[in-house]
């Protein structure tokens, strides 16, 4: 039986309001009682900043400038267009930022991978990078999801195991650096979220005839799911909003798939050692469902790992789509791209 | 005795309880399992669950239970087709199977179990790279022997790569061997958190060859730091 995938599509008059009862307690109350105690320094997050809606209603300030950009390995390593195309658009958009040096990796993409690390490890790599980033005065801003999701967790932790908590500050202490803890932990996307109605002031290109698949991150709204950000507006507030509020600000046409919810495949360790089993998860869980039900023109992913395993594949991809497709299908007709670095050429050409 | 046939019944009932309590040990436990409804939810949300003979709902229930034997067959042979996804997440009981994974997978390592050292077979690299550079994924590694299914411009890429990178806006980009450009200073940070966590103990059970190749890099760069190892 095939999905009945027009009824995913149709819009339900119904609402849906998310149970309060249900909503975690909000962690700044520990956080800045945590500060009280002298156990570390709360960062704030610097003026001026928008404020956005998290799943539970709670109000998450995102900084737009004074940045510390806390870059990725994935993106770094072969999608450098990722990061250049967040420069950009800070200096487009006359934002002061850092892009350090004194950052390593959050090491999390390792630590999915193989687990050859612990918990006061993780933590410790996260509060270096965070202290690292508190001596420049400037916020940090994380551009892997990953690092998002991990630093959230890490966050968790720390609030809540003295033992971990205090073998991480042992350590510090030795670097001779502070305990800092941001007040809120940014992803990147958030930051677009933020900016998208400036970004979509400055747009020169119609997007209106672009039909558009999202692919949402599972580390940026699965762990931790209640500091992701959410919008009436967008699904109704049943999913989250980045991405497909940009997508939207920008004028294009968001269409739903029914496999949304599902990861990309990446897998972490599977990705780089035992890329078979992500190749058929991504064809067959997204791609071709993508395109038997949404037939989108851009798919557009929200981090990281899921352009990489969308991405990376062009064989499977033109075989997926000529499975799913209607003959006339091409890869450009379903290019799995990254929003950014088409905004980015976009805008370039315009520019000449 | 656990419902299941014991897979592994040359390993002694004591060493399987013994890996089972440092799992429980981890702080990170409590908030991981709560019981489970066997309700197959994490199941219908896990990838790994779509394509090999995996499942989270079982590895809920059997740390539930506490069944000793069936966890340590499930340590061995199934923890490590976990993508670490945390779709599970979504558990109405609040549980994280992927996060437990996360700490079984870590006690494995810990305790240098043969599954693992087979799981991290050909991964040895990577986390030379991680360790001892603080980047993971450098463009160097990228080569198309390496990964010929990445398509064509992996080959054009590679062929270039000094070049392409030297063209990225962005100065800190400009490099082959790291994804991007770390402080000294930084790295030996980043060196001795790993010494200071017990971190190099870990790699020291699952590759010894690796471990010694790293504790080379690391004590070099740490004496010339003025630090001692
Ligand atoms: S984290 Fe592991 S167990 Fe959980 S859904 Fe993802 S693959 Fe499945
Ligand atoms: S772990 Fe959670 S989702 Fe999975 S079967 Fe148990 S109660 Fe259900």
């Amino acid at each position: 039986m095939t999905i009945p995938y027009n009824a995913v599509n149709t819009k339900s008059s119904r609402t849906f309001e998310r149970v309060a009862e249900y909503a975690p307690q909000d962690y700044h109350e520990h956080l800045f009682e945590l500060e009280h105690e002298g156990e570390w320094i709360v960062q704030r997050v610097p003026e001026p900043y928008v404020e956005v809606m998290t799943k539970y209603g709670r109000k998450k300030k995102i900084p737009l400038e004074l940045t510390w950009h806390h870059k990725s390995c994935g993106q770094c390593g072969h999608i450098p267009g990722y990061s250049t195309a967040i420069f950009w658009l800070n200096r487009k958009l006359n934002f002061k930022y850092i892009d350090p040096t004194d950052q390593t990796s959050c090491t999390a993409w390792n630590y999915y991978a193989s687990a050859t690390s612990n918990a006061a490890a993780q933590a410790g790599v996260g509060m270096r990078n965070f202290a690292a980033a508190y001596e420049t005065g400037y916020f940090p801003i994380i551009h892997c999801g990953t690092s998002y999701g991990h630093y959230k967790e890490m966050r968790e932790q720390l609030m809540h195991h003295e033992d971990i908590r205090h073998q991480v500050r042992d350590v510090m202490k030795k670097l001779g650096k502070p305990m800092v803890m941001p007040e809120e932990i940014v992803h990147y996307s958030e930051w677009i979220h933020a900016v998208r109605d400036r970004i979509a002031a400055s747009q020169k290109i119609n997007f209106s005839n672009i039909a558009v698949a999202v692919h949402p991150a599972c580390h940026y709204y699965k762990l931790v799911q209640e500091d992701a950000i959410y919008d009436p507006d967008i699904y109704g507030g049943q999913r989250t909003a980045t991405v497909s509020a940009t997508v939207t600000a920008l004028g294009a046409e968001v269409r739903d798939y029914s496999t949304w919810f599902d990861c990309c495949g990446f897998g972490f360790r599977h990705i780089l050692v035992q890329r078979d089993f992500t190749r058929s998860f991504a064809t067959r869980r997204k791609i071709e469902v993508m395109k038997e039900e949404a037939n989108p023109d851009v798919v557009i992913t929200h981090d990281t790992g899921c352009v990489t395993t969308l991405d990376r594949r062009p064989r499977d991809v033109r075989r997926a789509i000529r499975r799913a497709g209607d003959g006339r299908a091409s890869l450009s007709r379903l290019s799995i791209a990254l929003a950014l670095d088409r905004l980015q050429t976009s805008a370039r050409k315009n520019e000449h | 005795m656990g419902l299941f046939k014991d897979k592994y019944p040359d390993v002694a009932y004591e060493e399987k309880e013994r890996l089972w309590e440092a799992v429980k040990a981890d702080s990170r436990f409590p908030a991981y399992l709560y019981g489970c409804y066997e309700c197959g939810i994490c199941v219908a949300a896990c990838p790994s669950a779509r394509f090999y003979d995996f499942s989270p709902r079982k590895i809920a229930q059997a740390a539930a239970r506490e069944d000793i034997e069936l966890l340590y067959e499930q340590m061995n042979d199934d923890v490590w087709n976990c993508s670490q996804c945390f779709s599970c997440n979504r558990c109405p009981r609040q549980n994280s199977p992927g996060g437990l994974i996360t700490i079984i997978r870590e006690v494995s390592v810990k305790n240098g179990l043969r599954s693992a050292k087979q799981a991290l077979e050909g991964y040895g690299r990577v986390i030379y790279k991680i360790m001892g550079t603080g980047t993971q994924v450098s463009p160097d590694m990228l080569q198309p022997d390496a990964f010929p299914d990445w398509g064509p411009q992996v080959r054009e890429v590679s062929a270039e790569l000094d070049l392409w990178r030297r063209a990225l806006p962005p100065e800190t980009l400009h490099t082959t061997s790291t994804g991007w450009q770390v402080d000294d200073k930084t790295i030996i940070e980043l060196y001795l958190i790993w010494h200071n966590t017990g971190v190099m103990d870990m790699i020291a059970e699952v590759d010894e060859g690796l471990h010694m190749i790293l504790n080379d890099v690391m004590e070099e760069k740490l004496e010339e730091a003025g630090y001692e190892v």
